[in-house]
């Protein structure tokens, strides 16, 4: 990446919203450019001052002695472990984070070392998620045309996360899967966010998933990935 | 920050009455949620107490240090919970109105910087000021804002660009007036 380039994407960076991947390429830029780490230096101050404008409003009575409790400075009396936090709320929801997390990672590991420390790499994040593999499949219309794809992960719980591309996503209303005996499970808690994307638990094991089929209103409307 | 990152209750307990009304108000602003937000600004000061030892002074000031991790946890977890994308025009608004009188408990930036940057911004077109709020408070990255204005990326990127530089450059001349 250039100057041009790196200065075109300094905003972005900034503000913490750049791609990982150009934001790898302008950081590789940047170490060895005095003048585009000025400019981004400049524009970092920028962003800093914007989360200063923020209104300003107290929290709930009590809320420093609840901070100083999570530290564990002072004797919790039965501090509330944040909702959001706990992990019967989060597993479902970040699990199909940290899977994407994890495959990005043993992409990424695969290009920069070699085959025996991705294989490592890759199964101490199995280890940590207690998981026995990662899938990704794509999932395809009836006429094999590429619109998403299926992630999977085998653990337990196991969980898919589905992403389809913007052209497809307003045909899709359920999900179900189709286990290798035949045998179909509808994904009740199935509804694409904003961004065309579904992530959750699934009720079966992963390797017993045949395919992962995306329904519109009408018969033709499928989209499946094949788990096989 | 060293009774904090020696984990000196007293410290913590100060650190915490100092900053958190701007670390809760902008979470609040970002959730739209009390409850959901006390507990982000909780485990703001939580990661803030645990990597209170890297904290460098000479990258920034305490508040925007931690404002920066609040707002970063406020978004991981509107993610998390996909929730529906927030309105800018209404951050902008709420931003106009923490604008009035101001607060005994803004210890963060002086006032009269707070107020360059606000009417810096005020000077900015409509849609490059939706496209900031949507990226610096939001998370939004070029490709959401495209999506969520209804147009191209290449016209998210030169919208979110041409903010910063325009707010880069007022707080410049203004510094050397």
């Amino acid at each position: 990446m250039r100057c041009e380039e790196t200065r075109d994407l300094a905003a972005e960076i900034a503000l913490g919203i750049a791609d990982g991947e150009e934001r790898a390429e302008a950081l590789r830029h940047l170490s060895t450019c005095e003048e585009c780490r000025r400019a981004l230096e400049q524009l970092s101050l920028v962003a800093d001052e914007l989360l200063v404008l923020a209104p300003v409003e107290e929290p709930p009575a009590g809320f420093e002695s609840r901070v100083v409790e999570a530290m564990g400075l002072q004797k919790p009396p039965g501090r509330r472990l944040p909702r959001w936090l706990s992990p019967r709320w989060l597993a479902p929801r970040v699990g199909p984070a940290l899977a994407t997390a994890a495959v990005t990672a043993a992409v990424l590991v695969g290009v920069y070392h070699d085959d025996h420390q991705t294989a490592e790499r890759y199964r101490g994040i199995l280890d940590q998620a207690g998981g026995q593999y990662f899938q990704a499949e794509p999932l395809q219309d009836e006429n094999g045309v590429r619109s998403g794809v299926a992630f999977g992960y085998e653990g337990s719980p196991s969980w898919l996360l589905l992403t389809v591309n913007p052209a497809h996503r307003g045909d899709v209303k359920s999900a179900e899967l189709v286990t290798r005996n035949g045998r179909t499970i509808p994904l009740r808690s199935f509804k694409l966010d904003s961004r065309g994307s579904w992530g959750g638990a699934i009720p079966v094991k992963l390797y017993r998933v045949g395919s992962v089929r995306l329904l519109g209103e009408r018969p033709g409307d499928i989209l499946q990935a094949s788990l096989r | 920050m060293s009774g904090l990152a020696a984990g000196d209750r007293d410290a913590a307990t100060a650190f915490t009455r100092r900053f958190q009304a701007r670390v809760y108000g902008l979470v609040l602003t970002i959730v739209r949620d009390e409850g959901t937000a006390e507990d982000i600004a909780q485990e703001t000061f939580v990661r803030a107490w645990k990597h209170a030892r890297t904290y460098d002074p000479r990258r920034g000031r305490v508040a925007t240090w931690l404002l920066t991790i609040a707002r970063n946890i406020a978004i991981d977890v509107i993610r998390v919970k996909s929730a529906e994308p927030l309105d800018p025009d209404l951050v902008a608004n709420k931003l106009q109105q923490a604008g009035v009188g101001g607060s005994p408990a803004d210890q963060g930036a002086p006032p009269d910087e707070r107020e360059r940057v606000r009417a810096a911004i005020a000077e900015l077109p409509l849609e490059q000021r939706r496209a900031l709020f949507l990226a610096a408070y939001l998370g939004r990255t070029a490709q959401e804002v495209s999506e969520l204005e209804g147009v191209p990326l290449g016209t998210a990127k030169t919208r979110i660009r041409t903010a910063m530089l325009r707010l880069r450059d007022s707080l410049e001349t203004k510094n050397e007036v």
